[in-house]
This record gives C-alpha cells, structure tokens and sequence, in this order.
C-alpha cells in the first residue's frame, strides 16, 4: 500500500556552471495520512528544500513526488499554486503575518482563495485567539502570532500542514504550547502535519521521524507511542 | 574616501544596484532636459531666427510714403547717422494668371542688398520679362518653374503704369525673410488675402517713384532681433529718420503738384486733340455730303440732256426720212433724162456712122488717088535714074579709051572686053525704057488731075454733112454733162444724206453711252451715298465712343484737379521690424514657448526631487545594517555618508549631463521644428548650449538629490550601531478613518480593505504617487486644456460672440446717398439674411494711467446688435445690454485697465479727441479690445451723431466658394474699402492650432515620461519593501493574477486619487499658463472642455496600467522563498 505522501528518488540540483550542487540527493520516503511527521536535520540537510517541493513552492530536479495519488512532480506552475491554495497549509518560522491586517483579517486572507474553507473566527477560537481576533500582527506575541499563522493555515482546510521550523523564532514554553497545538490538531481532525526542525529532541513526539543528513534520508522511524509534547523537555 | 574597502563597496553598491542607479539617472536627465530644454526653446528660436534675419540681412526699418518715396528721400536718409545700408524698392499687389489659377500677388523689386531671397530652385531674372516666385507658389501647386504669368492691375491704376510687360517668365523660386511663415497677408486684390510674392527686376516696374526704402542700421546686425536692446536702439534711428519725414514730405508734395499740373495739361491737351480730331471728321463728313448732293444734281443736269439729245434725234431722223424720200425723186427724174440721152446719141451715132461711111468712101478714092499720084512720080523718078545710069554707062565707056596712067589717076578701074559688052548692053536696053516712058506719062497725067477734082468735090458735100452732124451732137453732149452734173448734184445729196444718216446713228450711239454714263453715274453715286452714310456711321460711332471717353478724361481731369487741390502733404510711415507680420508672430509665439516654459518643467524638476529623495532613503534604509556594521567597526558618519552622496551626486550629475545635452540639443529642435510647420522658411535651428539654463538646472537637481541623500543618512546616523543592527519593527498595522464608517467599510471587499490599509500604511509613497501621478494627469490636461483655450477663441468668440458673417467695410468720405444706396443693395442682396450698420474706429483706452489699443463699435440698433454680437458676462452669463447711458468694455480690456463696473475710463481717438465714459458692464470676448457704446451715447460723449462705417452681416452660407464670390462682388465698389469674413479669422486660430499640436505631443510624452519613471520607480520600493509580504501570498496560493491584482489595487486607486489631484493641478497650471502666456489682445478660453479630462484621465490610466503590466513581470519574479528569510 502507497503512502498519503510518497517521494521516490527526489532530487534536487543546482547548476551553478560547471559545478553540480544536489541540495537534495536522492530521497525516498512515505507517510500515512492523519500522521504527525517531524523531519529533523542539521542546517543545510536539505530538509527546506524538500519541504519546498512537498509544498509546491519548488520543483524537484529528478524523482517523483505524490500527494494523495497525485504525481505534484509534474505540476506545471499553475498547477502547482492550485495545489498550495487547495491542499497545502504552510506555518512559517516567523509567522509571515500581513501587519497590516488584524488576526481575523490575516486568517480570511487565505480564506478568500480557498475553496472549501472553514470559518475564520471558529478556527481563530480553535487556537486559542478568540480574545485576539481585531487585534494587528504588532500587538501579538509571538506565539499570539504563530497562532495566527497555524490558524490562517489550518482555515483553509488542507490536506498537509508543512510547518518550517515553527517554533524557531520562539521561547521555549510558548513553542511548546504551539507544538502541543500542532499535535492536537493532528489528532483531534486527522491531519497530516509535517514539522521541519533541527531540533532532534521533539522527535519523539511524532508518528513518523525521518532523519536527513546530506541531502539523503539517513533514518526514518515509525513511532508505535508517540509521547505527547508536554511530557518532553530540551 | 581613503578607505579602499569603502570605495570597492560603493562600486559594488553601483554595479549591483544598477536599475537604482539608473533610475535617479534618468529622473534626473529628465526633469533637467525639461528644465533646461523647455526653457531654452524660446532663446533658441530667437537665435535661430536671429541668424536667418542677420545672413539674409533683413532690414530693420522701412520707410513707407503715402505717396510713394523718390530718389531724393533715399538720398536724404543715407545721411542720417546711424544707417547702415539703404535700398529702395517697389512692391505692388497684383493679380496674376497662371494657367487657371488667379492669384493675388505681392510683386516686387529684386533686392539687392537688403532682405535677400534665398534661392531653391534656378536662378534670379535677369531680363524684362523674368521673374522669381515665391516657393510658397511652388508649393500650393500653382506655378513651376518656366511657367509664364500675366500681371494685371486690380486697382485704378493700369497695368502699364505699374509693370512694363505684362507678362513674365518663372526662371527661379526662393524665400524671403519678409515670409518666415505660411501666410503671406492681406491685401486688397482677388480674394483679400496674397497668395505670395513675384520678384521683378527694378527696371520693370514702370512707377514713378518707389514705393519703399529698406534701411538697416549700423551695428543692429550684433543685436539680438526681439530683445529689448535691438528694439530700443533701432527705435532711436527710427526717430532720426522720422525727423526728417517734414522736409521730404514738403519736397515731394511739390513734386507731385507740379507733376500733377503737367499731367492735366498734358490730358487737357490730348482731349483738345481728340476733339479736334472729331471736329475733323464731322467737317469731312459734311463735305463728303455736299458733294454727294452736287454729284446728284450734275447728274440731273445730264440727264435732262439726255432727254434733249434723245428730242433732237427724234427730230433729226424726221428729217433725214424727207431728206430721203426728195433724193428718191431726183434720182428718178436723173434715169428719166439719162434714158433720153442714150437715144439721142444712138441717132447721132448712126448719123456719125453714115458719115464714118462717106468719109471712108472718099478717103479711099483720095488713097486710090494717091497711090496713083505715087506711081507716077516714082515713074518720073525712074525715069530721071534711068537717065542717069545712060550718063555714067556712057561715060565709063567714053573713059576706058584714056592710058591705064590716067585711068588709076581718075580711079576709075580698066573693065576688061565682057564688061565692056555687058555695059554697052544695057546701056541699049536703058535708051529703049527711057523712050516708051516718055510717050506715057503725060496721059497717066491728066486721068490723075481728073480725079483730082472729083475727089475734092466729095469732101465739099462730106464736111457739110459733118457740120450739121457736129451741131447735133453738141445739142446731146450739153444734155449729156447737164444729166451728169445732176447726178452729181443727186450723189453729193445722197452722200449728205448718208453723212446725215451716219451722224444720227453717232449721235444715236452718243445718246447710248450718254445714257450709259448716267446709270453709271447713278451707280456710282449710290455707292458714294452707301459710303457716306457708312462714314457717317462710323463717325458717329467714333462719336459715341470718344464723347464718353472725352466727357470721362473731362471729367478726369477736373477729378484730378480737384484731387490735387485737395491732395494733402504726404506723410511717412518709418516701420520698424515690429510690422512685419511674419516677425511679429514668430516672436510671440517664441514667447508663448519661453512662458509655457517658465513652469511646466517645473513640475518634473519637483517631482524628479522627490523621487531622488525617496529613492535615497529606501536605499540607506535597506543599508541599515550595514551602516550599523561600519559604525560599529568605527568607521566615522562622514566615510559612511560619503558613500550615499556620492552615489547621489554621480548619478545626479551624469543625469544632469545627459539631460542638459538632450534637452537642450534635442527639445528645442523637436519644439522648433514644430513650429517650422507655420515657419517652412526658417532655414536651421540653432540650439545651443544655454550656460545660464544647464548650470541652474544642473545644480538644482544635483542639490536635491544630493541633499536627499544626506537627509537620509543623517536620521540612520544618529542611531546607535546596535539599534541598527537590529531589524526596524515592521510598521504596526493601523486602523484607517474609514473602519470608523462600519456601514462603509463593512461593504467593502475584503481585498479593498487590506488596499485602503496599505496605502494608509505607507503615508510617503502615497503622496508621493499621488504628486507623479497628479503631475502627469496635469501635464495632459494643460496640454489639452490649451488647445481647448486656444479653441475656444474660435468656437466661442466666432461662433457664440461674434455671430455675424461677413463685415463690409465702407468709405466714410461716401455721401449719404452712395451709403444708402449701398447699404440697401446689401441688405437686399439674397445671400444675405441681415445687415446692420455699425461705427467703428480705433482708439486708446486709458485708465489708471494704462493705455490700452482697441476699437470703438457703436451699432446703429443696439437692440439688434443681439443679432451680430452678444454681450454677456462670462461668470454670470447675464446679457448685458447698451441701453443705458454708458459703455460696455470687453474683459481683457478690462483685466488689463483694472477697471470694474461703475469705474469710469478715458476713449481717445487722437490727442484732441477724449471722452470719458462710464463703464456698465464687462463682456466675454476674446480677441481685440472692444469698446461698445450706443448711438446715444455716443453722440452725448462726442456731441454729434457716428458716422457708420461698417456694415455688419449674416449670410446663407460660410462656404469658401460662397463667401469668395460674395467677396469678390463686393470689394469691386469703391465704397467698401474691405470685406471680412469671420470664418476667415476663425480660420486663422485653426492655423494657430496646428503648432499647438505638437505642443501637445510634447506634453503627452512628457507626461507619459513623467507617470512612467515615477510610477516605476514607486512600485519598485512598494514591491521590494513587500517582497516578503508577497512571497508569503503565494505560498498561501495566490496566483500571479491575484498577486499583481493585490499590488495594482493600491496603484489603481492611488491613479484615482493622483489623477483628482491632477485635476486640481492641472487646472491651476492651465490658468497660470493661459494667463502668462497670452498676448494683450487676446484672452483665450479659462476652461478646459470634458473631453480634455476624459483624454487626460484615460491616457493617465493608460500610463498606469502600462507600468502596472511591467510590474506584473517583476512580481512573478519574486522567489517564494523570500518568505523563509528572517526579517531584517
């Protein structure tokens, strides 16, 4: 049985002249849907660049990449920006707020796109903002924000939440409660969340921790019990 | 910048940065081309002209009599000091054929000096009957070179007194630098208006004296034409020369005079002649007449003789047939006798016969008698030889018996025996015959005298028968000879008769021809009738022709007399170049140009400022860090800021290059060179480098951009290097007025509330787009506002104002009766709907110490004035009407004399004549000054009643074919001195139009210019400032379309808002321009028509949308992973 996500042999190379840079060498991986999936991995892995290509927001040079039996390998560019509206929701590493727009604002930003969105106060309520909604970026915390973010992303209903590194930017209890808040949101709605870190030691809150070092998956284990996030310390 | 590490990172900055660079570059070579180019036009079309006026040495005086300028004057004006070159000449308006073209031509003398023709195609004349037309002529497709034209007079004057030949022979083309311009003037000839010019050489004009002196004055060539320097020193020879105006003014009035008196003699002279000559002719005529006469009666008397001649024969034939019948008689009377006398004389003859018998007879018995007679004598006569021969023989014989000796002595020969018996012999025989003989002759002697006797009887008895016979035979011959003298009587009378008869056939003959003669004679007299009364005829048709010709040259000369006296002394016009229309028009629109350019750069050296100064400041504000590394490392805030003035300055300045050398080489060309279309013969345009224009503009804009830069710098310098080491706090999102409006903000889009907040948000680009974008919207709505301006002068003044069509103007020394005459022909003629008279008159209008050029205009019927002018406030739009006691002014008049309603101002028509008046109302109006009073008022002011002088018009049509016959028609009377059709002027604003266009162009490309760079340039800073705000919309899957839509929404309404501010610049400007550049006498439009905003918002939008499409590029271009970079 194939995966909800399935990456054959991707690469990605950068021709820089005579000079061939695989940023990505070759990665192969699966993941079931509804599964909590931490990729972890130094700086400069790959692991970015392979969240890129599950994202849509980049192409992968060699290999295929299928996203509920959908070849995205082959998307051409629109199809690939009709795939991160419909399919994809991304969290930023520094939440990627629009200041200009209040927290309910930001959250129906995406929404106005989506196709089958969900509401954005309720989502916004969800994650613990129902205080926060008329208030602008600035006036948030910073975790107030990645709420917002996680709410904007989760708002549109996706398939895949890819989250780059979302707890870089913050402290360490609040990136805690916004792991806990991912975690749950896997659980309780049966979403497939991806989580991008260095950090090794919140793998084993995941269902699925893969392991890339050089562009290559080094290591890739299925967590029987994952231990909820509160239980870990770093 | 001694720190080499600095210096490679400016470079760097540079390279990097290159469309940065480049666009404070470009910026700022624009707003100075502008600057300076717009600004120098007018210099530059000054110069150019300038050079043109100073190569052809176009005279800067002209010296014009009224009644023509001679020899003397040229010599008296070359005196005065201060003149440099004199040239007299003619110039005449003339019409001319040209194969089916008429046209009205300026003809004159070929200059030698001054004014000089710049030739284009073959050569100067060089003989009578040559000429060079205008290029103009060439060009409208009427003539070519080697066409002939036949000059002819359109005035009083003949042709022969103008122009020695009438026709000539194009040999070249060329221009003057009378003509910079396509028009050539009016003129009294054709059609009003000269279609160009014809050059003759001098010596074929056939005038008197010259019609004009070119004068240039010594040291005006290295004065710049239309500067106050030029005119103030030419004023000063203008003066000189017009002192002298009296002198020669008195000298040729003189001349004239005396001329004139010659002339009348001279005329008076050849009418005497003339009547003379017919005086001749009618005598002749007379004479002819008599003698006609004179031949009819000879030829009465002849034929009267005939009649006798014919009598006379008649008579003589009578006679002749008497004469006839009385010779018949006597040649009757003649045969008779003559019968007699033939018997007559056969008697005598038988008579005769019977005696021719006898006589016979008698003479045959005397032959018988004498024949007997002879016998017998011969008988005697042998005998006696018989005799003889018996001596000798006896003898010889007796002799032969002597010797021998004797014999031969005697000669006698010896006869020998025989001989002696043969003469012995016969002398027997001879004895024997002489013996019968004798015994018989005397018998045969008596029988003869018997015989005798008898025979003498019968001649007794025969001569008696013959006497009687004799008598008789008188007795017939006198008979005889009667007979023949009868008839020689009757053959003289029948001769006679013959004569007679002969003499009466001649006379016969005689009375033939003589009857032949007459009908002749009667022949000839008829044709000598015929050819009488063809004389006759002829004189009389000679009469009929000449007395006119005589009573008109009568007339003539006492016109001429009376002209003479009344003739007053010539005055000069001493006109500077300021008359010549060509130069005039050029200068002013030079003017218009450098008023335009007062300004209008101005908005682009202030919007370029601006977009330097932002353009610096995004830039040091991206350098934050960087600054705050340097500053950390120590560096000092100088070696920092070197680095942004410098960029500054050398961007600045090499725009500032780039813009002095194309606006100043190339935007007076392309401005100049648009004006060409009005002034085809400017030969080149001169565009120098303005010192004054490229320093100003240069240091302007390198000031500003420079300071900008510094500006920048110092607000980041007075930080500390750790603040700026850490990232600015992005700009806190901020309620706008608007959410205070729930009822409004809530109907709005969601995408449109996100826009309002970003343009809130960033309050700098706001303004600073809506300044670009409001400038270029004003930059299109001058340029379309002028023309609406200029338009309305047409549209407005000739079609709402002015609403008549035609104007006659009409002598004023006319008596009343030719004027009414005039006016009712006018006013009956069907091509016109309406007329009216009217006065008018210019004159000066001061108030306040202003004096003011203008015209009076008093209408007959003020009430119907409505007809042909309307009177209305422009504001109030409020009919004003002249029926009170006071006068209504136009409104640049009264702008220009600061006078309102109520304020009362001077009307002087000369020094002596002034009035004051009291003013009732302003009227819209648009070109010229007017003065508009009522009869009444007028004759209150000037104390009598206007003299009309004008007659206003409506017409059927205002088709040129129309209003040229119309024209044509009437300019013919000599009591309309000029007939002007208002569609005519209207035209000529069209004309002025036409330049306007390409200023327009100008504008609309430097509005364009303008809303692009600004634009661009803005939505680069928006766009990289947001980089990271737009990477993440795509990520969340915004297609490029949404994304750009994001972005344009706020440069859309910020062209909205930009082009209302636009609105409100434009029209600020448009009045600052319309008022600064327009002339004293005219007012254009104060505003700009719907149609120009429309065009003017669209073409913003165009602009807009085209940058908005440029940019649309620049956004798909933006990497999504931007949103993965931190925040710096």
């Amino acid at each position: 049985m194939s995966g909800f996500v399935e990456l054959r042999q991707v690469k990605k190379l950068y021709r820089m002249g005579e000079v061939t840079i695989p940023a990505v060498d070759g990665v192969d991986f699966e993941i079931q849907k509804g599964e909590f999936v931490v990729i972890v991995g130094p700086s400069g892995a790959g692991k970015t660049t392979v969240l890129n290509i599950l994202g849509g927001m980049d192409t992968c040079t060699e290999g295929t990449v299928l996203v509920d039996g959908e070849d995205i390998s082959s998307y051409r560019n629109r199809q690939l920006t009709a795939y991160r509206r419909d399919e994809i929701g991304f969290v930023f590493q520094f939440y990627n707020l629009v200041q200009n727009l209040t927290a309910l604002e930001n959250v129906e930003l995406a929404l106005q796109i989506s196709r089958d969105p969900l509401d954005a106060a309720q989502v916004l309520r969800e994650v613990g903002l129902s205080q926060r909604m008329d208030n602008f970026p600035a006036q948030l915390s910073g975790g107030e924000q990645q709420r917002v973010a996680i709410a904007r992303a989760l708002a549109k209903n996706p398939k895949l939440l890819l989250c780059d590194e979302p707890t870089g930017a913050l402290d360490y209890n609040t990136g805690k409660a916004i792991l806990k808040l991912l975690q749950d949101t896997c659980r309780e709605k049966g979403m497939t969340v991806i989580v991008i870190t260095h950090n090794s030691a919140i793998a084993p809150m995941a269902d699925r921790v893969i392991r890339i070092k050089n562009g290559k998956v080094s290591q890739m284990l299925l967590n029987e019990h994952p231990i909820p996030v509160e239980e870990i310390e770093w | 910048m001694k720190k080499r590490a600095l210096r490679k990172d400016f470079y760097m900055e540079v390279k990097k940065t290159r469309n940065r660079f480049l666009s404070i570059l470009v910026i700022v070579a624009l707003g100075v081309a502008f600057f300076s180019g717009v600004r120098a036009s007018n210099p530059d079309m000054v110069l150019s002209a300038d050079a043109f006026y100073d190569e052809t040495r176009l005279m800067d005086i002209r010296v014009l009599g009224t009644l023509g300028v001679t020899e003397e004057d040229v010599e008296a004006i070359t005196r005065v000091e201060g003149v440099e070159t004199v040239e007299p000449g003619y110039s005449v308006d003339m019409l001319g054929d040209v194969g089916e073209h008429q046209l009205a031509l300026q003809v004159m003398s070929v200059p030698q000096k001054l004014n000089q023709i710049t030739l284009r195609e073959g050569r100067f004349p060089q003989e009578a009957g040559e000429c060079l037309a205008d290029t103009r002529l060439v060009d409208k497709g009427f003539l070519q070179v080697g066409d002939t034209i036949r000059l002819k007079s359109d005035s009083e004057e003949d042709t022969a007194d103008l122009v020695r030949e009438t026709e000539y022979v194009v040999v070249g083309t060329g221009f003057s630098p009378l003509y910079l311009s396509l028009d050539r003037g009016t003129t009294k000839v054709g059609s009003g208006s000269l279609d160009g010019f014809l050059l003759l050489p001098g010596d074929s004009f056939a005038m008197e004296y010259y019609t004009q002196i070119c004068v240039t004055a010594e040291g005006a060539r290295e004065l710049r034409s239309y500067t106050e320097d030029y005119d103030s020193f030419v004023d000063r020879l203008v003066e000189r020369i017009e002192a002298l105006e009296e002198e020669q003014c008195k000298l040729r009035y003189a001349q004239i005079q005396q001329e004139g008196a010659e002339k009348i003699a001279e005329g008076e002279e050849e009418i005497a002649e003339g009547e003379e000559k017919l005086a001749d002719a009618r005598a002749e005529l007379a004479d002819g007449e008599k003698k006609l006469s004179d031949a009819e009666e000879e030829l009465a008397d002849a034929r009267a003789e005939l009649a006798d001649g014919e009598a006379t024969l008649a008579e003589k034939e009578q006679e002749l047939l008497d004469a006839r019948a009385e010779l018949d008689d006597g040649w009757k009377q003649l045969t008779e006798a003559k019968e007699k006398l033939v018997e007559g004389t056969r008697k005598i003859e038988g008579a005769y016969g019977e005696y021719e018998a006898g006589a016979a007879k008698l003479s045959q018995g005397r032959a018988q008698w004498e024949a007997g007679l002879a016998e017998y004598e011969k008988n005697v006569a042998v005998l006696e030889e018989y005799r003889q021969q018996e001596a000798q023989l006896q003898q010889l014989l007796q002799a032969q018996q002597l010797t021998d000796q004797e014999l031969s002595a005697l000669g006698i020969p010896r006869l020998t025996p025989e001989e002696l018996a043969a003469y012995e012999g016969q002398l027997a025989q001879l004895t024997g015959g002489i013996a019968q003989m004798e015994a018989a002759l005397p018998e045969a002697k008596r029988q003869l005298d018997a015989a005798e006797a008898e025979i003498l009887a019968g001649e007794q008895e025969l001569s008696e028968g013959k006497a009687l016979l004799d008598a008789y035979n008188a007795q017939i011959e006198q008979g005889g000879s009667e007979a023949i003298y009868a008839e020689r009587d009757l053959e003289k009378a029948e001769e006679e008769w013959a004569e007679g008869q002969e003499k009466l056939e001649d006379a016969r003959e005689e009375l033939l021809e003589g009857r032949q003669r007459l009908t002749d004679a009667e022949a000839e007299l008829a044709d000598a009738r015929a050819e009488l009364s063809r004389g006759k005829q002829e004189y009389e048709e000679a009469a009929a022709e000449n007395e006119p010709k005589i009573a008109d040259a009568k007339e003539k000369i006492v016109d001429a007399k009376r002209e003479l006296s009344e003739l007053e002394q010539p005055e000069w016009y001493v006109l500077d170049r300021q008359y010549i229309q060509t130069y005039v028009e050029y200068g002013q629109d030079a003017e218009r140009i450098g008023a335009i350019g007062e300004w209008f750069p101005a908005i682009f050296f202030l919007v370029a400022a601006l977009v330097c100064l932002t353009t610096m400041t995004r830039m040091v504000e991206e350098e934050r860090t960087q600054i705050g590394t340097l500053k950390a490392l120590g560096y000092s805030n100088h070696a920092i800021a070197a680095k942004y003035i410098l960029y500054a300055l050398v961007s600045s300045v090499a725009g500032s290059v780039a813009g002095v050398l194309v606006g100043e080489r190339i935007l007076p060309l392309v401005i100049i060179n648009a004006y060409r279309i009005l002034y085809a013969n400017l030969p080149e345009v001169l565009t120098p480098l303005d010192v004054n224009y490229s320093l100003t503009s240069s240091a302007l804009a390198i000031l500003c951009t420079t300071l900008a830069a510094l500006a920048a710098c110092y607000k980041e310098l007075l930080s500390v290097p750790a603040a700026l080491m850490r990232p600015v706090a992005p700009k806190a999102g901020k309620r706008v007025f608007l959410e205070r409006l729930p009822f409004l903000w809530k109907r709005l889009n969601f995408s449109y509330k996100a826009t309002v907040r970003n343009l809130v948000r960033y309050k700098k680009r706001f303004f600073m787009t809506i300044f670009g974008i409001g400038g270029c919207m004003a930059l299109l709505l001058v340029g379309f506002g002028l023309k609406d301006s200029i338009l309305y002068i047409g549209t407005v003044q000739f079609g709402e104002i002015r609403t008549y069509d035609v104007s006659f103007g009409v002598e004023e020394d006319g008596e009343p009766e030719e004027q009414d005459a005039l006016f009712a022909g006018i006013s009956g003629d069907a091509r016109l709907t309406s007329a009216m008279w009217a006065r008018e008159a210019s004159l000066d209008v001061e108030a306040g110490g202003v004096i003011k050029s203008g015209y009076l205009l008093v209408p007959q019927d003020p009430k119907g004035l409505e007809d042909y002018i309307h009177l209305r406030n422009r504001t109030s739009r409020e009919c004003l009407s002249l029926a009170d006691s006071r006068v209504v002014i136009t409104e640049k008049l009264a702008k220009l004399l600061g006078v309102e309603p109520g304020d009362r101002i001077l009307l002087k028509e000369d020094e002596t004549r002034q009035v004051e008046a009291q003013i009732s109302g302003i009227a819209e109006n648009y070109f010229l000054h007017y003065v508009y009073m009522s009869p009444s008022v007028y004759e209150e002011l000037y104390g009598e009643a206007p003299v009309y002088n004008a007659i206003y018009g409506n017409t059927l049509s205002t088709e040129e074919a129309f209003e040229e016959e119309l024209r044509r028609d009437y300019t013919r009377l000599e009591a309309v001195s000029n007939v002007t059709f208002v569609s005519t002027m209207a035209q000529r604003v069209a004309d002025m139009l036409k330049s306007m266009d390409t200023i327009i162009y100008v504008l609309v490309i430097a509005a364009g210019l303008l809303a692009f760079v600004v634009l661009y340039n803005l939505n680069n800073i928006n766009v990289s400032e947001r980089k990271r705000e737009l990477a993440t919309l795509k990520v969340l899957g915004f297609f490029d379309g949404e994304v750009s839509a994001y972005v344009n929404r706020e440069n859309v309404l910020l062209t909205v808002f930009g082009a209302g501010a636009g609105v409100v610049l434009g029209r600020l400007l448009h009045r600052f321009i319309i008022v600064t550049a327009e002339i004293d006498m005219l007012m254009f439009g104060r505003e700009i028509e719907g149609k120009s905003y429309v065009y003017s918002v669209l073409l913003t939008f165009l602009f807009s949308m085209i940058v908005n499409g440029v940019m649309h590029f620049k956004l798909k271009k933006i990497d999504m992973v931007e949103s993965m970079k931190s925040v710096e």
